[in-house]
């Protein structure tokens, strides 16, 4: 994408890369010297050059269907509608301003707010203005950015006003602690009476004052949760905190009221303002990962143009319509070049379909009248109509997605064990308290109190609590700057435990698409550009997987004319006066003018066959070249497998194409445990298989094949062109397309849980000599407060330091779990 | 832009009263700063001015400061105010009829001091020295400058106050309180009053006064300053925009105690004194915060330093802030102002602050703003720039440097004991051997002085004389206000 | 210190003033979206003259940056092979391919 236009620049646009079928911007900040990276929609996958086929529809035009599913506008009775707009591509405040003026100078626009952090719009109208959502979303376009529907508009509310409490409360939290802190510290420093007692007391009211908001306001989601987990009879981290702070409070009330005995609002407003911090910092770095990874999810609602209702007889007039509202019977169309929203039977017209998507298999199928179409494979030569044969919901595509959602709720779930742990704990802390204060209570009752509070707050598990969350944003941090997007941060855990990898072929081993690999020229003096010039010059005009590939190789093709596209054949067409044909070797080879014909017979030709692909060029004088198509592996494969080997993880290819292909590139790989043609199904059960023998399983896929696969593993990673749904569910997303990148994922997350263990022993070791400490009385709870403050800064200061070092060498994987079967 | 805004075209930022303050800071710049060479000429040749009341010592000390903070400081912080608020908040001033009242009464009210002063009139608490009247009129000035500044900020058509507004905001509302608190009094003619507190008590809440005009005034607002004119003269952004906002809440809460630091070793409580202490040292971690912000401002534009002198005023401003919010911490710890108390090194601590911080920065933000004010493209001479900025430093460095010598020798000097426990040194003695730091400090002021007429004359000659800028529409210039989208 | 019975109340009400001030910063989202805030200083023009003179630094650059940071899309593309076919040897020979 060029420079928007219309908007102020920004430090450049550095480069722009096609990666897989996706466009990708990576702009690096001068000032900053920071790469960030920008999704931008997949690429068309049209031709080079438009053929007069159907041209794609206006991408806009199915917002304005006036459907429930649109979650994320929200119109009200008085005509106003409010609406969130996820988007993309902006850099600087120029951007959010260049889009709010693009959308405020539409007629009707109350409002426009544009938000860099949350990379959200927020535009309140009116639709009797005139101004449609599809409006606005071209506004936005003609801008120079991508807008997509944001989540539902009740997600997007509910978040903001989370997140601004969130931080209300702890401001609040801070402002206390400091003013508090002031007033506490002339009695600590005064020495015998020289401070007069009512001014004492003036000291005290003033703190009292402070602390109200601190405990009523910030600190009310900690007391309100204790109350939850009591309710509920469970232990929850918050309890002893919750019943520190009340009892502090409370006893620092009455010796404020009586005028005697320890107050200790200090130490109250000191502790809510860590738990807050710690609170704060958690939701930012989930609040962050989750916008990250929100650009990999957009999707533009489609549009189905329907021609006949079931149930009627006669077709009525073509209507505009989203793929929920499609009922079994409904006859819609379908161009060429968009995805079939459900299964179907062709009831007008012939085509090719790629069903890449659910089988793998990058060669399309063909598919005449009275055919069955999949959901999700995609129409690739003519227009057709289709007539619907099982809703959206229940197509192919809605029956993989139940097997995904089915897998992933029976996902080994590892935070019951810390739970169970953490009761424990917590249960011993409580107790601990208690015995305490009761010992002091016959030693000098005026300390029992003091102990017991110190103790509560000691044992806060305030640095506890920040060990995991500030590794994990560390670490999520330092691997998305290499362009490594962590969906879920707990999946750091199970990565550092990884003992066999699950790899796809199709798009994930190989580049997924089809490449010239190479040429064989049949006539002589023709030089290989040249033949590939003329081959490309009729390729552009297809959609063929094949065509495609070839087109990318030249760049503008050469003009020709009178292409005609043969499904199941080829293409034929004019080059500079002479009759061309691409495709099949029966199809090309018809195309000889019979006087040459014979002295190039069929079998001769067929023995130049071998595995791979193959297309055929020729002219009326004769065969002139044979291009033969490959699916290579990708260039890091093979070192990836071998450095993954190397650190003792077990790698095998679980593959839905052919057998004999699977075998070839795993060969290739060096991978000697490989399956093909295995379904969704199958390659979950090999999942399950390892999961059973006590392996900690590692999935690596980007089809909706591998999507039961990929939910059922202990951790899946898609690549960054993988499809929507496989990237929906990922733990992990290499959006860099590098597999190198499994690697570097997997010494990140062996670091973070080396740095987590780092903080958990540091704050247990500090919990275990502080409470003793605090038991025998020698810990005063301002103390302990400030130990807990000095010791989160510990925790999160070793947290960051994930994102500055470099990466160490391979680290070696455990040694898998044995369990009661031998394997 | 949009072409729904129901805006009449020709709505033009109010430019007018800042060019009034701009100039009248210059002005006072010079009067404030030549009554404080004048000063300091009285303290080493005391002789000087016998016999003429009017510019006896006592009087005309109060009419430096008055001079240097109120006149010359607030006149500068006004107009710059003006000039921030209006462009960041892409509005112009409300109510611009009582803005124009803001600057005719401020300098109505700063003849005045200049009248009362000399004459003897005087509350005798220091930086609140003005009878009565002159303080009920500071009064309502100040009222409708909150009005003023606050109004704008009210109408807004930018969502985000910029940070800068926040420091002019907490400035204007706390001097507003510290004023009306210090000087409740009660009358008893016209020119006359009696302090509402006595005492101790007085002295408590004085120096709670004092200090926190010094954090509200000349740290707080000038703050303001420097986050606008700094990234505008290099052209990027504050360096952490957070840290800003961050540095700006941290320095008000924690200023607030900072008071009893002046009065160590006095009959206030000893844990007063304390409290003070320890804030004043707590102080200096927001205030660094302040000071790596504004440096790392020009981080990878360090050569601009080497040509541009406007920058190195802006960027020298903020090491001094550095260095004397660390002075002014390191001299709130009992122990160093048993030394320190009463000596010159108080003096010379003040004054790396006002002529190191306050004057420079007011200095370099001035330089920036006045072209443009005039619709010029620059200031008329750059080499006097360059000529001031190289005076006024080395007349900083004579200052400081000869009073941390008068004032540790000062210090030890009252302090020293003989062998029988007596005194070592009288009064006097060591007095007459502060005399050649005197001289010396002296010298340095008057070459600051120097620096300062110079840019007077640079400011009076780029206004008749330099090249007008060719996009300036009028002379002065009328700039349309920049209007992104309403409701924005 | 009878004169503290006046501050600190004094303070506390002041505290209060503070955190409802804070508190409508919160609300009218003063704070959200820090990270680009410091540029709202820079009008239009200024943002134009000054997004080109980076561009320029940007160009500068350019080559550097690649280096360092590697794309997507930077896996080359296999080397297609080329081969001669003679069909009239072929067709004598009768040989496998």
């Amino acid at each position: 994408m060029s420079m928007p236009p219309g908007a102020a620049p920004c430090p450049a646009r550095l480069h722009q890369a096609v990666a897989g079928g996706l466009r990708l911007h990576l702009l690096t900040c001068v000032k900053t010297r920071v790469a960030k990276w920008f999704m931008i929609s997949p690429m068309s996958t049209r031709a080079a050059s438009p053929p007069a086929a159907a041209t794609v529809s206006d991408p806009y035009a199915a917002l304005d269907v006036a459907a429930a599913d649109h979650g994320f506008i929200v119109s009200h009775p008085d005509g106003r509608r409010e609406a969130w707009i996820a988007v993309e591509g902006m850099v600087c405040a120029a951007c959010s301003q260049a889009i709010e003026s693009a959308v405020n100078a539409l007629p009707g626009v109350d409002r426009a707010r544009v938000s860099l952090m949350t990379k959200r719009a927020h535009v309140t109208w009116q639709e009797a203005a005139g101004t449609r959502i599809s409006d606005i979303f071209r506004a936005i376009r003609q801008a120079g950015y991508q807008a997509f529907p944001a989540d539902s508009a009740e997600f997007e509310i509910a978040r903001k006003r989370a997140s601004r409490m969130l931080l209300w409360r702890l401001l609040v939290a801070a402002c206390a602690m400091m003013q508090v802190m002031s007033y506490a510290f002339p009695e600590y420093i005064m020495t015998g009476d020289e401070i007069s007692p009512d001014v004492v007391q003036l000291l005290r009211w003033a703190q009292w004052m402070i602390t109200i908001p601190a405990m009523l306001f910030s600190a009310w989601p900690i007391l309100a949760n204790a109350v939850r987990a009591v309710v509920a009879r469970r232990m929850a981290m918050d309890l002893p905190a919750a019943i520190g702070l009340v009892l502090a409070f409370v006893a620092s009330s009455i010796a404020t009221f009586e005028g005697k005995g320890y107050v200790w609002f200090d130490s109250v407003t000191m502790f809510v303002f860590f738990l807050l911090l710690a609170r704060w910092l958690e939701a930012r770095a989930r609040d962050r990962a989750l916008l990250q990874l929100e650009s990999l999810q957009r999707q533009m609602p489609t549009g189905i143009t329907r021609l006949q209702r079931a149930g009627q007889a006669a077709p009525t007039a073509p209507e505009l319509v989203s793929p929920s509202q499609l009922v079994p019977g409904d006859v819609v169309r379908i161009p060429a070049g968009e995805v079939f929203p459900a299964d179907g039977t062709l009831v007008r017209g012939h085509t090719q379909v790629d069903e890449a998507v659910l089988t793998g298999e990058s060669m399309p199928v063909t598919r005449s009248l009275g055919a069955e179409v999949r959901a999700g494979s995609r129409n690739l030569v003519n227009e057709v109509d289709i007539r619907v044969e099982r809703s959206a919901a229940e197509s192919t595509l809605g029956q993989i997605r139940h097997l995904i959602d089915a897998a992933a709720a029976t996902r080994p779930d590892w935070m019951h064990t810390a739970d169970r742990w953490a009761s424990v704990f917590l249960g011993a802390v409580l107790a601990g308290a208690a015995l305490a204060w009761l010992t002091w209570h016959f030693i000098d009752p005026s300390r029992a109190l003091g102990v017991a509070i110190a103790i509560l707050i000691v044992t806060c598990p305030c640095a506890l609590s920040l060990a995991t969350p500030s590794a994990m944003l560390a670490a999520t941090a330092a691997l998305a700057r290499r362009g490594i997007w962590l969906r879920t941060p707990g999946a750091l855990e199970r990565l550092a435990h990884v003992n066999r990898l699950g790899i796809d072929k199709t798009g994930t081993l190989t580049r997924g698409s089809p490449t010239l690999v190479g040429v064989e020229i049949l006539r002589p003096g023709l030089e290989a550009s040249e033949v590939l010039n003329l081959a490309a010059a009729l390729a552009a005009w297809s959609r063929h997987p094949l065509s495609r590939a070839l087109a990318a190789q030249i760049t503008p093709p050469l003009p020709a004319d009178h292409v005609e596209e043969i499904p199941g054949c080829g293409l034929q067409g004019e080059i500079r006066g002479r009759h061309w044909r691409l495709g099949s070797l029966d199809f090309v080879h018809e195309g000889i003018d019979p006087q040459h014909r014979a002295q190039y017979p069929i079998d001769a030709l067929m023995q130049l066959h071998d595995d791979c692909p193959a297309t055929w060029l020729a002219d009326s004088e004769g065969p002139v070249a044979r291009l033969a198509f490959d699916d290579p592996l990708r260039a890091d494969a093979v070192s990836t497998i071998q450095s993954l080997h190397a650190a003792g993880i077990r790698v095998a290819l679980l593959s839905g194409d052919a057998p004999p292909v699977v075998q070839r590139i795993a060969r290739q790989a060096g991978l000697e445990d490989a399956h093909g043609g295995l379904s969704p199904q199958q390659k979950l059960d090999a999942v399950k298989k390892w999961q059973a023998a006590g392996e900690t399983v590692m999935m690596v896929g980007d089809g909706i094949n591998d999507g039961p696969a990929l939910a059922g593993a202990d951790i899946s990673v898609s690549l960054g062109d993988a499809t929507p749904l496989a990237r929906a569910h990922a733990d992990v997303i290499l959006a860099s397309g590098h597999l190198a990148d499994l690697s570097t994922t997997r010494n990140m997350a062996l670091r973070a849980v080396l740095t987590m263990r780092q903080n958990l022993g540091w704050a247990l070791a500090y919990n275990i000599v502080s409470i003793p400490l605090a038991m025998v009385g020698y810990m005063p709870p301002w103390a302990a407060g400030l130990g807990m403050a000095l010791s989160s800064m510990l925790v999160i200061g070793n947290s960051l330091r994930l994102v500055r070092e470099p990466y160490p060498q391979v680290l070696p994987a455990r040694t898998p779990v044995r369990s009661a079967v031998a394997t | 832009m949009s072409t729904q805004a129901a805006l009449p075209a020709t709505e033009v930022y109010n430019d007018k009263v800042v060019r009034q303050f701009t100039i009248m800071a210059v002005f006072w710049g010079v009067v404030g700063m030549g009554v404080g060479v004048l000063v300091a000429a009285q303290l080493a040749w005391p002789e000087l001015t016998n016999g003429i009341p009017w510019l006896a010592y006592g009087r005309i000390r109060p009419l430096h400061t008055n001079g240097v903070i109120f006149a010359f400081g607030v006149s500068a912080l006004i107009g710059t105010s003006y000039w921030v608020v209006q462009r960041t908040c892409h509005t112009t001033l409300f109510a611009p009829r009582l803005a124009a009242f803001t600057f005719w009464g401020w300098q109505l009210a700063m003849i005045g001091a200049v009248i009362t002063l000399p004459l003897g009139i005087t509350q005798s608490k220091e930086y609140a020295e003005l009878e009565w009247p002159l303080d009920i009129l500071i009064a309502v000035v100040w009222v409708a400058y909150a009005i003023v500044f606050f109004g704008t900020i009210a109408k807004r058509r930018v969502r985000h106050i910029y940070v800068a507004n926040w420091f002019y905001g907490a400035f204007i509302i706390a001097v507003a309180l510290l004023h009306i608190f210090n000087n409740l009094a009660v009358p008893a003619s016209l020119w006359k009053s009696y302090s509402l507190f006595a005492g101790v008590q007085d002295a408590m809440l004085q120096w709670w006064y004092g200090h926190n005009a010094v954090g509200f005034v000349l740290t707080t607002a000038f703050l303001g300053m420097m986050y606008y004119f700094i990234p505008k003269q290099v052209e990027r952004p504050i360096w952490s925009y957070r840290l800003s906002i961050v540095h700006f809440w941290a320095l008000i809460f924690t200023y607030m105690w900072a008071g009893p630091h002046h009065l160590h070793y006095t009959a206030l409580p000893d844990w007063v004194q304390s409290i003070g202490m320890v804030f004043s040292i707590i102080l200096l971690a927001p205030s660094w915060g302040g000071m790596i912000n504004g440096i790392m401002t020009i981080s990878g534009q360090w050569h601009k330093l080497i040509t541009d002198p406007v920058l190195r005023f802006l960027i020298v401003a903020v090491s001094f802030y550095g260095m004397a919010t660390f002075e002014g911490s390191m001299m709130s710890i009992k122990t160093v102002n048993a030394l320190s108390h009463y000596t010159d090194w108080t003096v010379g601590h003040v004054h790396s602050g006002a002529l190191g911080w306050v004057g420079f920065i007011t200095i370099g933000s001035l330089y920036w703003i006045i072209p443009r004010l005039f619709g010029k493209t620059r200031m008329y001479s750059h080499r006097a720039i360059e000529l001031h900025f190289w005076i006024a430093t080395i007349g900083i460095v004579f200052y400081i440097a000869s009073m941390w010598m008068a004032g540790v020798m000062q210090g030890l000097m009252w302090r020293s004991i003989d062998a029988d426990g007596m005194l070592a040194y009288s009064f006097v003695e060591a007095l007459a051997a502060t005399f050649p730091y005197y001289v010396v400090r002296f010298v340095g002021g008057a070459m600051y002085l120097t620096g300062m007429v110079l840019m007077a004359w640079n400011t009076i000659m780029t206004v008749r004389f330099a090249d007008t800028d060719p996009r300036a529409v009028n002379h002065p210039p009328v700039v349309p206000v920049l209007q992104p989208a309403p409701n924005t | 210190m009878d004169i503290l019975f006046l501050l600190i109340p004094l303070s506390v009400i002041l505290v209060m003033i503070i955190v409802a001030m804070l508190a409508w910063a919160v609300h009218t989202e003063q704070f959200d979206d820090l990270e680009h805030q410091g540029e709202l200083i820079f009008e239009e023009e200024e943002l134009a003259e000054r997004a080109d003179k980076l561009r320029a630094e940007a160009a500068r650059k350019q080559a550097e940056q690649q280096e360092s940071l590697s794309l997507g899309d930077a896996d080359p593309p296999p080397a297609v092979a080329v081969t001669r076919v003679d069909l009239r040897q072929r067709k004598v020979n009768d040989s496998t391919a």
